[in-house]
């Protein structure tokens, strides 16, 4: 490269106007709480040229082993990784898709010029993320033995129950204020958690097997050191100001506890039980990525700068404990109402998950052991129901009511309006009761379907196969006969809020009740 | 680690992770040749350097190992992540562990 960056990005910086023809608050279009001073500072210097030769070169990349993958099939990859897949890229592409919206949403709030040209490259960035994320799945869908799941994956992101947890985080992150965004998105979710799925997993995939997320996770995260930037630089331009400091303070504290459920909670899940081969357990990536790496080498220097430790970071550290076993008691006890096959956990690795996780058998062995007992479509014993249901889901982060462990929920209930609302936790509790309009409008499953038949439920949500009557949720990779609808209706589960005050009266109205 | 309780501890190493390959064994080379202390691990598919305090990839040293011209922003095709406050200057891209507030 001839010319020098530095002094080039140095000339063009000073290339910025405020037109005369509309006024600041017009042009800023919303409002932020936050100060934003006139000079900022981007330690990446991208110019538009550098930044697509650098894209088109990571793209060519990709898309020559994309290309290899799919002519060369035949590697082996492991069914567990590729059925937790279905659930895995049908959300990640919907939150990537949603970060590019909240990135056009920041550059018309946020006036200096340094920050609003990271945030339009982070835009053009997540609909690469989105488009690689699909490029995969569709990949996965032509090549894996089973597509029934991958054809659905984005009407799931939708619809999904389990989905709801990423819903309700990308709808947060584009409807709180646009410069708390970048310090939740960019500076928590980014620098924080992403390293921990794109990189930390990356070997997982590697290992299963499934070359083709193991490079597209890699190259989206090289997308990610710019955003980490981003949020840097958002972060240090915002402490020229100390009247920012508590505002920022109020951010970390809300976005510490809702990047913990609201992603990294599926993380710890995605890591101690999609993958089969295990190296390294959830908890230890949380240590070694969150809180060596982000805690301990980034956040707890600001103390300078008088930013204090998030207010529920202990309860963060508490949760870390159980977080993945409790999730998977949800994601395995509903299976029905998901869309891939589950592989549920072997004699091995309940005996590695009491070694890395001390006291796992005595708190979720019996629910393992339950688990394996109902997994023939012929005895007609639905997990779901025989252990009490599905339960509430907390308003904030969607997340059912059983954490950190379910013998030990730290949810609670308020009245509002009429309604009781649920909560796991009593940080999503004061979240909520900071700003409650923000949070009111999320319909949770029950607002849907309480009152309904698990069979009207599924086939609502369309998880069924081809035949309109298999679904496509399988509780063992390889059942010997499949689930079908009726086999559920035989079941005969009527999904009941555990919220709801009358019995017999119900949101929903299910086109066949099972109970008569 | 297993059986005990997480905790956070201030620290100041700081690094990247790298998309295995070419390019990456010959950052590892040039950075382990300046700094005795940095720690070198590989993955199934990338590779991670870490180091105390401060680490500067030189891209003209890295260029020199690989024969053939190379940049900024090459090496930012290769690099998924980092840890540490980074600089992105033309010939060199440097981490350091110091958050310092611009004024
Ligand atoms: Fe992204
Ligand atoms: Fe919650």
């Amino acid at each position: 490269m001839a010319r020098s960056l530095t002094k080039a990005y140095e000339r063009v910086k000073n290339i910025d106007w405020e037109p005369s023809y509309i006024s600041a608050a017009d042009k800023y279009v919303e409002a932020t709480r936050f100060y934003l001073p006139k000079k900022a500072l981007d330690p990446f210097k991208t110019f538009i040229r550098e930044y697509f030769l650098m894209e088109r070169e990571k793209e060519s990349r990709h898309y020559a082993l994309l290309e290899a993958a799919s002519r060369l099939q035949g590697s082996n990859p492991e069914p567990r990784w590729m059925e937790g897949m279905k659930f895995a890229l049908s959300n990640l592409s919907a939150i990537e898709y949603s970060a590019g919206r909240q990135m056009g949403r920041m550059a018309r709030v946020v006036a200096p010029m340094e920050l609003r040209q990271g945030y339009m490259m982070q835009v053009l960035d997540e609909m690469r993320h989105t488009q690689l994320e699909l490029n995969a799945l569709r990949h996965h869908m032509r090549s894996w033995q089973d597509p029934s799941g991958y054809d659905i994956a984005l009407k799931a992101a939708g619809n999904s129950v389990g989905a709801g947890i990423f819903r309700a985080l990308a709808e947060d992150f584009s409807t709180c204020d646009a410069v708390e965004t970048s310090l939740g998105l960019q500076v928590l979710i980014e620098t924080a958690y992403s390293n921990i799925f794109f990189v930390g997993l990356s070997s997982a995939a590697a290992q299963s097997g499934d070359q083709v997320m193991a490079s597209t996770m890699l190259t989206i995260q090289s997308d990610e050191s710019r955003h980490m930037a981003n949020g840097y630089a958002t972060l240090m331009t915002l402490l020229q100001d100390d009247r920012n400091i508590p505002l920022i303070q109020e951010a970390f504290d809300k976005w510490s506890w809702r990047g913990h459920m609201g992603f990294e909670v599926g993380l710890s899940l995605f890591a101690d039980y999609f993958v089969k081969h295990k190296t390294e357990s959830a908890r230890e990536m949380s240590q070694r990525w969150l809180l060596d790496d982000f805690y301990g080498g980034f956040y707890k220097k600001l103390a300078k700068y008088g930013i204090k430790e998030p207010r529920w970071l202990p309860d963060v550290i508490r949760n870390s404990e159980w977080a993945s076993h409790t999730a998977a008691v949800y994601l395995f006890g509903a299976w029905p109402v998901f869309y891939h096959r589950y592989d549920p956990i072997d004699e091995r690795e309940m005996e590695w998950f009491e070694k890395k996780y001390p006291g796992w058998y005595s708190h979720y062995g019996k629910f393992w052991e339950a688990y394996q007992q109902m997994t023939d479509a012929d005895a007609g014993m639905l997990v779901t129901k025989e252990l009490g249901g599905l339960p509430a889901f907390c308003q904030v982060c969607q997340l059912p009511w059983i954490f950190p462990r379910p013998d030990a929920s730290t949810g609670s209930t308020i009245e509002r309006e009429g309604r009781t609302i649920a909560f796991c936790s009593p940080a999503c509790k004061s979240i909520f009761e900071n700003d409650p309009n923000h949070y009111s409008g999320f319909k949770t499953f029950y607002d849907l379907y309480d009152g309904w038949d698990l069979a009207d439920v599924i086939v609502d949500l369309g998880y069924v196969r081809e035949d309109g009557k298999t679904l496509m949720a399988q509780p063992v990779l390889e059942p010997r006969r499949m689930w079908t609808v009726d086999d559920i209706r035989r079941c005969r589960y009527e999904v009941t809020s555990p919220l709801r005050k009358t019995a017999g009266v119900s949101a929903g109205g299910s086109p066949h009740s099972a109970v008569p | 680690m297993s059986t005990e309780k997480m905790w956070i501890e201030e620290r100041d190493i700081v690094g990247v992770k790298l998309i295995a390959g070419e390019e990456a064994e010959a950052a590892a080379a040039v950075i382990s040749e300046s700094y005795p202390d940095a720690v070198i691990e590989r993955y199934p598919a990338y590779l991670s350097i870490e180091a105390p305090k401060e680490v500067v990839f030189d891209l003209r040293q890295i260029s020199e190992r690989l024969g053939r011209p190379y940049d900024a922003p090459t090496f930012l095709v290769i690099m998924s992540s980092y840890h540490g406050r980074i600089n992105v200057d033309d010939d060199r891209i440097t981490l350091s562990s110091e958050i310092v507030r611009p004024e």
